[in-house]
């Protein structure tokens, strides 16, 4: 690597480091950092380990040789019998430093610590070697003492409360807890938004795209109250909750979050012909209404519930979304990185923790252990990624036949050609064999029932590298003489034979357990700390002893841990669910790191509520649908975005965080492009089934995702691309969406479509302006939009005057009213 | 001695991070979280931060250094014998785990005051060795391409994070708000392996994701109207969204966004006329066009690509990105004399006339993906 220098570099200050240190870190939270954040997670990445493994030994409690000890901070600033270790006119020729650079004093003695440590320290010293506030000693912990008192008592660790609701007259339980908040801040909730606003928003935010005008007229024309007294916006929550394109709006958060994608991700980027099923899965699991501990048991552990059900193989299509390299020889690593990759989805998604962080050490923050990390990795490590399962079962039985009287022509000829290629493809496969490294090859050598557990899941990908190998062989190149002549003669027939073979099956992205007999698995580069078993987390073990009972050809693992997760008494799963269902109805979760309740993340700022919202959701059998109503029909829902009396609220909070008002916000990709696919009249309503390749007029949750070319309209406006779990989707406001937005091909198809509709339905310019705002702003023009709009047409256009109603239109679909809910 | 220097360079992106940092600092115009940890003692690099972009040359595919800037002797004398014991087990993509060595057939010199060794593959690059600064203990985990030229963009083998372009942009914002602050050059559009994830944003903010510039056509996706031949009609839509948006936004001036909004639509108006007017070459003088190498038929290809990024980073966009050899083509297994001789033609000159009197601005860097190792058949 070549750099081009300004000048030569030389001395940094050791804030640059720790800014710098910011920005790596920032790699794996995408949060702001204080800089106590920073220094904190400095030191106990880098020096607290080090202390602990190298010096405290001699300079701690047992030991303080030269009267030095290292183990607490006060301790550590004092020094030893030579003084204090730390210059603080020449930090750098600190004795500490000079010591562990064996300038003079050597330590530790025996071994030079590497470069990169002594590094982390004279940066660590140059910025003044602080302590972060909290730690008042080191000490080598066992993994019980590891976790603390404090570490037990953690909010997100108790058992989930029993709160009473305020008792301040409200109907709706979330107003009397907002509220309660509210007033304890001066502030109380705000005036209801418009009733036409507030029916944007509830499809919007239920369908994910508006209502139509008309929709919107006969709810206005209905009465307020219905014979059974119930409100209409209760009556509209009741039949939005049960459109079917409430799958389309709420199952896209869901694949969002498992970072759902139906390619490959890595070079060749191969699609998935058949992950479109557990998109359609999810899709149907909320319209259905499943209770959230059986969706979430069948992604994990479907193929133990019913291993002969389509809907389970499309399910446990969960673990399987990890990107794929299929060239990549160095199989183990992959298989450790595709175990990571499931862990670290599952411990964010599902249980609300930064599990990643545990990965190569203890959570620095959160009372998880490494060893937690690799519990929770244990009940993944007996899958085995699966392609002879078919997407649906009964396509065998319907293709049986025609298959068998296939065969009984194709037979003898695939024997030819069977004998001929024989030899040839054994010598491949032994030489496919030799590519892979060394402590590979023997696993590949053997038969299934041979094969360790441990060497399974990794002999898969090899053979997976050694099939594809096959199938590009050209055996026209590798025989000779009179065997290639008859070679050719049969492959000729074979190619005729193969047009009339019947269509293969579609396979099931899915899994299986290898057998009842799972891998050993240990931790990352300590395989001599021992065998870890599959286990709920440390902090909270005691209390959930896990019974895995293997069953049939399952390990029983997965079930084992789907069941506690989704235990009534698990406090994490139930919260993080409902707080991401608030998240998506108000803007914000109540705890704002929707996959991160620890440490690192921010305190829930209603806690009560959340965990009445969980209480409330297992009382329902664990559905979604009550809780949307719930809190879409609080008042806290129905506030309006800007209030008449809003100084105080400004004045007092402007964030929102006590909600006072209702947070507008932007659509994202999906809302946008599906909006204007519904105004326009262009939506193809199709659903389900196999994704579109090309920008098809179906809604958006419908066109593929391909994690290296990602779909362009999408991505200008923050879709994810399906390589991590997102939480939450980034809201930007860039020049490069108002182009997209202004001048893009798909944009000019739509507003032409419009335009022409428009032109043959209305003959008057002012009755096409009207229609024209009351189908996309849902509202009738005044005056002055009028006017706007007839000065623009006015423009000189050409000769077409489409182009300019094609203009208009567009323009109402580039205003902040279209694009934001309010 | 310089204490964090290396801890940093491992740490992130690979040692641009730690460039843009003295820019950052020196200059103080930070964006996001970084002010908050520079802020509180207002520590200060003991000198100015000149660096105010960087082109950062990526030759796909994976040359071998070991025939550019990193000679090897040892190999000339181990050539025809295995891999010697004292180097731990390999892995191979290609599964050459028992070949033989081969030394390198370049004939090589130091160059300059620096004495930096450079190959005769790249004569023109070798006079201008003391403005380098080659970096040879680089090291990554990626096998294949794929993972390689992830790590090498984004720090890690796998997909998800933010790419150097992004966190540079990120950290120091722009300085031409009508231009995209991070733009992408293939020298082959679409052939980059990984394609957009290779300059995405990651999971941060789409502003901070690349932008592709394309060679032919519209330079950047959208940029021009759809109907060209009438200005006054762009125009006249162009009013109409600003006039709604305004009329809307006076209500509701608390949630600042919505401002935000307005901009975006004048920035991408200004940035329909900047961005042709950028990559227009035809305002070059003939002896600048030649210091690029865009006279000849070889290097025409790159030495535009060059030339373009220059023009961009001196209207003020903080980080280009150009593809050399998009599509893996510096990939050379056995075929290494043909294919080096001729990427290094194609690619030498342009890269050495990125050179003009100011650079002491910029980073130009010349990164690839992965570590050549050199085996016999």
């Amino acid at each position: 690597m070549l750099l081009r220098l300004p000048s030569k570099l030389t001395h940094l200050p050791a804030t640059t480091l720790l800014v710098l240190w910011a920005i790596a870190l920032a790699f794996s939270h995408p949060i702001a950092w204080s800089q106590e954040q920073v220094s904190a997670k400095f030191f106990e990445e880098r020096i607290r380990p080090s202390l602990i493994e190298h010096c405290i030994a001699c300079h701690g409690p047992d030991k303080s040789e030269s009267g030095l000890r290292l183990d607490r901070p006060e301790l550590f600033k004092l020094g030893g019998q030579s003084g204090s270790i730390l210059d603080g006119q020449k930090p750098v020729e600190s004795l500490l430093l000079q010591a562990l650079r064996h300038e003079g004093l050597e330590m530790p003695p025996n071994k030079k610590l590497p470069d990169e440590q002594i590094e982390a320290f004279e940066a660590w010293v140059l910025a003044g070697a602080s302590w972060p506030e909290y730690v008042k000693e080191l000490s080598v912990a066992t993994d019980k003492e590891k976790i603390s008192q404090a570490d037990r008592e953690y909010w997100f660790f108790q058992p989930l409360s029993d709160p009473a609701v305020p008792a301040l007259g409200f109907s709706n339980p979330i107003d009397a807890f907002i509220s309660e908040k509210l007033q304890a801040q001066g502030l109380s909730l705000g005036q209801n938004a418009d009733e036409s606003v507030l029916v944007r928003r509830l499809y919007l935010d239920l369908l994910g795209v508006p209502p139509t005008f008309d929709d919107l007229q006969e709810y206005l024309a209905s009465p307020s109250v219905d014979a059974q007294g119930q409100s209409r916006y209760e009556g509209l929550v009741d039949k939005l909750l049960t459109d079917a394109r409430y799958g389309h709006r709420w199952g896209r958060f869901w694949l969002d979050l498992v970072r759902f994608a139906e390619s490959d991700g890595f070079k060749q980027d191969d699609f998935r012909p058949s992950a479109y099923r557990y998109r359609d899965y999810v899709i149907s699991a909320l319209n259905e209404d499943i209770p959230y501990s059986q969706f979430i048991t069948e992604q994990l552990a479907g193929d133990e519930l019913d291993p002969t059900s389509d809907r389970m193989n499309a399910a446990t299509g969960y673990l399987r979304h990890w990107i794929y390299e299929y060239n990549q020889r160095d199989v183990r690593s992959h298989w450790d990185n595709i175990l990571n990759d499931v862990t670290d989805v599952t411990g964010e998604a599902l249980l609300g923790l930064g599990f990643s962080c545990a990965r190569c050490h203890d959570h620095k923050f959160d009372p998880l252990l490494q060893k937690d990390y690799y519990r929770l990795q244990a009940f993944f490590a007996p899958m085995e990624p699966r392609y002879d399962i078919p997407s649906v079962a009964s396509s065998v039985e319907t293709r049986r036949e025609s298959l068998e009287a296939w065969r009984e022509c194709a037979e003898p000829v695939r024997g030819e050609l069977e004998k001929l290629e024989r030899e040839t493809r054994s010598k491949v496969v032994d030489a496919a064999i030799e590519k892979f490294p060394p402590d590979v090859r023997p696993a590949l050598r053997k038969t299934q029932a041979e094969q360790e557990p441990e060497e399974r899941s990794i002999a898969v990908l090899a053979y997976l590298q050694i099939a594809n190998e096959l199938k590009g062989l050209d055996f026209s190149k590798k025989l000779n003489g009179q065997e290639l002549v008859q070679w050719k003669f049969w492959k000729k027939h074979d190619e005729e034979l193969k047009k009339g073979m019947p269509k293969e099956p579609e396979m099931a992205l899915t899994v299986r357990d290898i057998g009842s007999r799972g891998p050993k698995v240990t931790i990352a580069g300590k395989p001599s700390a021992g065998e870890v078993y599959p286990e709920a987390p440390s902090v909270l073990g005691e209390r959930f002893p896990l019974e895995v009972r293997s069953q049939g050809q399952s390990t029983g693992r997965r079930m084992a841990l789907a069941r506690w997760i989704t235990d009534p008494d698990n406090p994490l799963a139930w919260r993080v669910i409902v707080n991401r269902v608030w998240q998506h109805h108000f803007g914000k979760g109540l705890v704002a790191n929707a996959s991160d309740f620890g440490r690192l993340g921010e305190p829930p700022t209603h806690p009560e509520l959340l965990d009445f919202l969980a209480q409330q959701m297992i009382e329902q059998g664990g559905r979604f649908k009550p809780l949307h109503r719930l809190m879409v029909t609080s008042q806290t829902y129905r506030q309006s975005s800007y209030p008449l009396e809003r100084a105080q609220g400004q004045a007092i909070d402007p964030e929102n965080r006590w909600l006072w008002r209702f947070a507008p916000r932007r659509l994202d990709a999906d809302q946008i492009r599906d909006s204007i696919l519904v105004v326009s009249r262009s939506i193809d309503p199709r659903t389900g089934g196999p994704s579109d390749a090309n920008d098809s007029n179906r809604r958006s949750i419908y066109q593929r995702v391909m994690r290296n070319s990602p779909n362009a309209f999408l991505a200008t406006f923050d879709a994810p691309d399906g390589s991590v779990s997102v939480a939450r989707r980034n809201t930007t406001t860039t020049s490069l969406q108002s182009l997209f937005l202004t001048n893009s091909a798909w944009m000019v198809r739509k507003s032409e479509g419009y335009a022409k509709r428009l032109m043959t339905q209305e003959q008057t310019s002012r009755a096409r302006i009207e229609l024209m705002f009351r189908e996309n702003l849902l509202r009738d023009a005044t005056d002055e939009e009028i006017r706007w709009i007839e000065q623009s047409l006015e423009n000189p256009q050409g000769s077409d005057p489409s182009g300019a109603w094609s203009d208009a239109c567009q323009a109402l679909w580039n205003t902040s009213e279209f694009l934001y809910i309010e | 001695m310089t204490p964090s220097r290396r801890c940093m360079l491992q740490n992130a992106g690979f040692g641009f991070g730690l460039l843009a940092l003295q820019a950052l600092l020196g200059q103080n115009r930070a964006l996001g979280l970084i002010p908050d940890a520079t802020e509180p003692n207002s520590h200060k690099t003991h000198h100015h931060a000149k660096a105010k972009s960087i082109i950062f040359l990526f030759m796909e595919g994976g040359p071998s250094h070991i025939d550019l800037f990193d000679p090897k002797p040892r190999l000339e004398q181990l050539s025809g014998q295995p891999l010697p014991p004292s180097f731990k087990p390999i892995i191979t993509p290609m599964g050459e785990y028992n070949a033989p060595l081969m030394p390198s057939k370049r004939t090589w010199k130091q160059h300059g005051n620096s004495g930096t060794w450079v190959s005769d593959w790249l004569p023109h690059t070798a006079q201008h060795v003391d403005d380098l600064a080659v970096i040879r203990s680089c090291w990554g985990n990626g096998l294949n391409h794929s993972n390689g030229v992830c790590q090498m963009n984004t720090g890690s083998t796998l997909g998800g994070r933010p790419s150097l372009g992004s966190w540079v942009t990120y950290g120091l914002g722009t300085e031409n708000e009508s231009l995209p602050a991070f733009v992408v050059i293939e020298d082959d559009d679409g052939k980059v392996i990984n394609g957009p994830r290779n300059w995405s944003a990651g999971f941060m903010p789409a502003t901070y994701q690349g932008t592709a510039l394309h060679s032919s056509g519209d330079p950047i996706r959208n940029l021009s109207a759809p109907d060209p031949s009438s200005p006054q009609r762009q125009d006249s839509k162009r009013k109409l969204i600003d006039a709604l948006n305004r009329k809307h936004q006076a209500s509701r001036s608390i949630d600042s966004e919505l401002e935000a909004r307005i901009r975006s639509y004048e920035l991408a108006y200004r940035m329909q006329s900047q961005a042709p007017e950028a990559v227009d070459l035809a305002q070059e003088s003939h002896s600048t066009l030649q210091l690029y190498g865009i006279d000849e038929k070889e290097t025409n290809v790159f030495g535009r690509n060059c030339l373009m990024a220059r023009r961009l980073v001196e209207r003020g966009v903080r980080f280009v990105q150009l593809y050399h050899g998009s599509g893996s083509r510096w990939d050379a297994h056995s075929g290494i004399e043909k294919n080096h001789s001729t990427l290094c033609r194609a690619s030498d000159r342009p890269i050495a006339g990125l050179d003009p009197g100011d650079l002491g601005r910029r980073i130009r860097s010349y990164p690839h993906e992965r570590k050549r190792g050199r085996t016999g058949p």
